[in-house]
């Protein structure tokens, strides 16, 4: 594999494996703030 | 419903991404090429950040781990702090080991080099895989967040011993390239890795606040979930039967 | 805080006496260990020779594992820790007694399989003055911080795979130095053996006093 296919895994993985991290905890609070009243959260 | 954004978070979003963005692009188009190393010198602007966020992410969960436990600052918010932190420094330790790996094989010819930084790295993911489990371990929240705190505190004090332990074992890392007296890169190369510091830091603190937020949430849910859930079978069973079994229901539930 | 250990120890030696679960299970269980290391590393090549430090390390981090556990099985009859919560024991004591116990142990274990590496290694015994102070800081270390650990998961139902899981990465470098310093006094390499004994001796203070500071809160959620 060429270097750039190296330097590209790296850049790959790390903003991959990020943007699927926050896309899981965008989906969690997303799920969770529907079975709780709009009271709860504090930093609207 | 948005969840656990607000404007805080959009404005933070914005600027991790932008100093995200100008940092790829420098690191990937406008640097130039490693007399050495050639192209794989470009994982300097993404391995020692996430590198350096994963053990400043430990340094929190360490200081809020004691500041729950000291009975003069003990806050719910402490074990909140201390359990989002520990599960992004998991992801940066993760994604450090990762690009180690990655830039050590063309490099040493090896997937693994047991040299002192990466052993270090490879410690704390595991130390902070243990301390993910016991967060785990269900029952009462507030044992659980004393024995995470207890724990928080004991699992990264060792960190320190670790970090003499694998200096004076092994050193094959380029040694430090910013924290000596004429830094080994300059220029663009150096201007990129700091700004992708700086990147990596709103990163970290964007998912953070997202997760903590996302902890006080599921705590709620816990204590309160339960209550709630049960006052909406009420009202649904109430609904339902109109007025005979409704009444038939108070009276049992009535001592 | 000194008599409730010695009370504690004496108590969890003499279990341990009347019980014999280290000497009939335990050190069996770090001979094998030993032996298995033999059939997983081939004995003619010299491996074995070589890597007799780190090998009786792990033989002895191994065995630690089961002695913390039984420590606190010993506990868990009779809602024993109940008793000992209110007990007008000082938790410090508690744990120092239990540690001291646990350490006596390993130390035994130690004699034990230094002997089997001896016999099954081939090993050469030189630089008994660092040898034996590696043991005294090492084995300090690992029944402090195997104490601490063993109370904390306790009270848990997933305490049998938690515990290795918690000790294990915090020990790692007991096992570094412990080794790095028997093989600097075996001849086995040019290190400062003496070193690493100081890095040792960190190690154990840290976590005694972490220890010490901890037992209480712990023996409560326990």
């Amino acid at each position: 594999m060429s270097q750039w296919g190296y330097v590209a895994a790296g850049y790959g993985v790390v903003f991959g494996v990020l943007g699927l991290y926050l896309a899981r905890l965008l989906r969690r609070s997303r799920n969770l703030s529907r079975s709780l009243p709009e009271q709860e959260r504090t930093w609207r | 419903m948005s969840g656990t954004a607000n404007r805080t978070t959009r404005a933070l979003g914005l600027a991790a991404l932008s100093a995200t963005a100008v940092t790829v692009y420098l690191g990937l188009v406008v640097t130039p090429p490693d007399q050495v190393q050639g192209q794989l010198v470009r994982l300097i602007y993404i391995h020692p950040a996430s590198a350096t966020f994963s053990f400043v992410a430990c340094g929190v969960t360490f200081a809020a781990s004691l500041l729950y436990l000291w009975p003069r600052t003990r806050s719910r918010r402490w074990d909140h702090l201390a359990a989002s932190s520990a599960e992004i420094a998991a992801v940066f330790a993760a994604l450090s080991l990762a690009t180690g790996s990655i830039w050590g094989r063309p490099t040493w010819g090896v997937w693994w080099t047991w040299d002192a930084r990466l052993t270090l790295t490879a410690l704390l993911f595991a130390l902070l895989l243990g301390y993910l489990a016991l967060r785990r371990i269900g029952g009462p929240a507030e044992t659980r967040s004393k024995l995470s705190a207890v724990a928080g505190v004991l699992l990264f004090a060792v960190v320190p011993v670790d970090h003499f332990a694998t200096e004076w074992w092994r050193t094959l890392h380029q040694g430090d390239t910013l924290f000596r007296p004429k830094p080994l890169i300059h220029g663009s190369q150096l201007a990129t890795m700091l700004l992708s510091f700086l990147a990596f830091a709103l990163i970290y603190g964007y998912l953070l606040v997202h997760r903590y937020r996302l902890e006080q949430l599921e705590e709620r849910l816990e204590t309160e979930g339960l209550e709630l859930a049960l006052a909406e079978r009420r009202a649904e069973g109430a609904a339902e039967s109109g007025g005979v079994v409704g009444a038939g229901a108070s009276q049992q539930v009535a001592p | 805080m000194w008599r409730d250990a010695v009370l504690m120890a004496g108590k969890d030696l003499r279990i341990e006496a009347r019980s014999r679960v280290a000497i009939n299970q335990v050190a069996p269980f770090a001979v094998v260990v030993l032996v298995l290391f033999g059939f997983a590393l081939e004995p003619d090549r010299g491996v074995l020779a070589q890597a007799a430090p780190g090998l009786f390390w792990v033989a002895v981090l191994f065995a630690g594992l089961l002695a913390v556990q039984r420590s606190f099985a010993v506990e868990s009859a009779d809602a024993a820790r109940d008793g000992l919560r209110l007990s007008a024991l000082d938790p410090a004591g508690i744990f120092l007694g239990k540690a001291a116990a646990v350490a006596l142990e390993l130390m035994g274990l130690e004699a034990l399989l230094t002997a089997g590496v001896v016999v099954l290694y081939g090993t050469d015994l030189r630089g008994a003055a660092l040898l034996l102070a590696t043991a005294a800081t090492a084995t300090v270390g690992l029944a402090a911080c195997g104490t601490v650990y063993g109370v904390l998961v306790a009270g848990l139902r997933v305490r049998e795979t938690l515990l290795p899981l918690l000790l294990l990465p915090v020990v790692a470098p007991v096992l570094l130095g412990a080794t790095r310093a028997c093989e600097a006094a075996l001849g086995q390499s040019l290190d400062d053996g003496w070193r690493w004994v100081t890095l040792l001796g960190v190690f154990a203070v840290l976590y005694v006093t972490l220890g010490i500071l901890a037992f209480g809160s712990l023996l409560e959620e326990a």
